[in-house]
């Protein structure tokens, strides 16, 4: 249940780092025009932000060796599952986006932390 | 800078091309070595099921017994009980030296010899093979293994000067165009991995260092009676603790002091479960030490916690923790991260997937190779048919050939007759003839189906696994599910998932050839 809550936080962060870029804003924006609207920098810097709590959370819960191998090993993944992403169904990236962040923000309340 | 890429090109494309056959090798077995002591049981169905040994002291207490029953003439006992998925799942028994000298397995839950599992090499075979090769000395293989990791290091930095776009191309896959899309493949399976593929082949050097670079060594600490580097030496000014225990013995006899409260104190120091193993150098000796040992798993630092005690007056001696100098931690994390013993199982998957990713970097490199050369030979360029050919059925034989020749390994396992002289040898050779025979094949088969025919090969191969499991023993899948033995059932899930995703490419490719 935590390694999940890291996950999400490390994914929710990926993708709105990949949507910092404006090659995949493009690509997202297709069906979801509002994309565009937002500040490159805000993207950034959340995205940032994210991998950070993601990275705090995995120390938190595995220490330090095991966490820091952790946290590099589910971004590794997470960084996978958004190229497939991107590449197969880019217009579905917004709402998969939207969900790990809401996903992320539940099991943080539900686990107490 | 143009000409600084352009030469780094040359050398990214030359080292990958030399050694990628090589790397795949080292890769495939070193992916599958995540899960050695997974398929060292699955390659043994006559032995019980893993069972954890929650308390240590009935575990410990049976192996001691066992030890002074038929050790009591030894010079050196040694057992260490199961505590996860690394070594044996069962107890360890060892003796040796002074009159008698053997070993056991014992059950945990009862103390009884476990006997009777077929003569295999098991998942150690994968792992041994991959840093030391086969059907040669070890040490040639080790040579051979660190020259192909040596340049694998180059490629990797190379790779890394020469991809420009590296961080804005970072999530881009272009599956569309055919060159393109193993370029991306190619750049993507390295770029998202990075850290573990740099991480995976400094390590992998780093565990070899001694024999790479012996003379440091001996610049450091000269030469032993053999002429060879004093390794000794410096082991020994590394781990001072092992001044405490591995001295001489006195010639004079004394009781042995008793274990279990000594097993007692390490639980109470190091916290429940982390106590491993007990080492005992010269039972039965007035110079008698008993060494216990936590888990080298705990974490990342591939160093051991120790406990020394007086063997007679069960005193204790010395306490050595984790961590010594700087520089032997930067050793142990290094090497601890290359071989993930501390992976419990979400991490150790994780592991498995870095793994593959790096063997699909590999594998997505050798075929870029032909796919740039067929598009310059079809836009009319000069492109050496030859090498080209050749280049394109080496890549069929190893990518495609050797996993399949690693799943004829394990039906090996399940057909070849448990009594057969040599089995565990024989086990080994089936491996290297299947792939032999997959080379033959991509010799002789036309270059344009040789990857659709080997796919479907392997998608065979590797979903009649299990079903050879459930055949030839009780622990096929059903089973194993029923009595929640999951490294069995995982095993058997694996293979069938492997060979789904062979089988599915090779209907890919049939359908758009």
């Amino acid at each position: 249940m935590l390694a999940l809550l890291a996950f999400m936080a490390g994914y929710g962060g990926l993708s709105l780092l990949a949507l910092s870029m404006s090659r995949h804003r493009r690509q997202v924006s297709l069906t979801a025009p509002r994309i565009q609207t937002i500040q490159p920098k805000a993207y950034t810097l959340t995205g940032y932000a994210l991998l950070a709590i993601a990275l705090v959370i995995s120390l938190s819960i595995w220490g330090t060796g095991n966490g820091l191998v952790m946290w590099v090993g589910q971004l590794t993944l997470a960084s996978l599952l958004l190229v497939l992403h991107l590449a197969f169904a880019p217009q579905r990236l917004p709402a998969t986006s939207v969900a790990s962040l809401v996903v992320f923000a539940l099991l943080f309340l539900v686990s107490g932390t | 800078m143009r000409a600084l890429r352009q030469s780094m090109t040359s050398l990214h494309t030359w080292t990958g091309l030399l050694f990628g056959w090589l790397l795949y090798f080292v890769f495939v077995t070193g992916t599958a070595s995540y899960f050695d002591t997974e398929i060292d049981r699955w390659m043994m169905p006559e032995l019980p099921a893993f069972v954890v040994a929650e308390d240590p002291v009935p575990a410990f207490a049976l192996a001691i017994s066992h030890l002074q029953t038929h050790g009591a003439d030894a010079d050196y006992w040694f057992t260490r009980i199961p505590r996860d998925r690394n070594y044996s799942p069962y107890i360890s028994v060892q003796w040796s030296g002074g009159k008698s000298s053997g070993n056991a397995e014992l059950d945990p839950r009862s103390g009884e010899v476990l006997s009777g599992a077929r003569p295999t090499r098991g998942g150690q075979q994968l792992y041994q093979m991959h840093y030391h090769l086969h059907y040669m000395p070890e040490n040639i293989g080790q040579w051979i293994v660190g020259l192909a990791s040596m340049f694998m290091f180059v490629a990797l930095i190379t790779g890394i000067i020469v991809h420009k776009r590296i961080f804005v191309d970072f999530f881009t896959f272009r599956p569309g165009k055919r060159q393109r899309a193993w370029l991306d493949a190619h750049s993507v399976s390295s770029v998202i991995t990075l850290p573990y593929q740099l991480m995976i082949t400094y390590s992998g050097l780093l565990f070899l260092m001694t024999f790479y670079m012996p003379f440091i060594v001996t610049a450091h600490y000269g030469v032993n009676e053999q002429g060879r580097p004093d390794t000794r030496t410096m082991f020994q000014e590394m781990e001072p603790v092992q001044q405490s225990f591995q001295i001489d013995s006195a010639g004079q006899p004394a009781p042995l002091a008793d274990i279990m409260p000594l097993v007692r104190q390490a639980e109470q120091r190091w916290g429940d479960g982390t106590l491993r193993f007990i080492q005992v150098y010269h039972p039965g000796d007035a110079n008698a030490r008993i060494v216990l040992a936590d888990n080298i798993g705990e974490n990342p630092i591939r160093n051991l916690r120790r406990l020394v005690f007086d063997g007679v007056s069960g005193e204790l001696l010395q306490e050595s923790g984790k961590v010594r100098s700087g520089s032997k931690v930067t050793y142990d994390v290094m090497t601890g991260l290359h071989e993930a013993l501390f992976a419990g199982p979400v991490l150790r998957w994780l592991f498995f997937f870095c793994g593959l990713m790096g063997t699909a970097m590999v594998a997505t490199g050798l075929v870029l190779w032909t796919v740039k050369r067929r598009q310059t030979l079809e836009a009319g360029r000069q492109v050496s048919l030859a090498g080209l050919r050749t280049v394109e059925k080496l890549n069929v034989a190893t990518i495609v050939g050797f996993p399949i020749a690693v799943a004829a390994y394990f039906c090996a396992n399940r057909l070849l007759p448990v009594d057969m002289p040599g089995r565990a040898d024989w086990e080994v050779h089936t491996l290297f003839l299947v792939w032999a025979a997959m080379a033959a094949h991509a010799l002789l088969r036309p270059t344009r189906r040789v990857w659709t025919e080997q796919l479907g090969v392997a998608a065979m191969a590797f979903l009649v696994v299990p079903v050879l499991n459930a055949v030839t023993t009780e622990r096929g899948l059903v089973q194993s599910i029923s009595a929640g033995d999951w490294v069995f059932a995982g095993f058997d899930l694996t293979m069938i998932a492997i060979g789904l995703a062979a089988g599915a490419t090779s209907l890919a490719g049939r359908a758009t050839s």
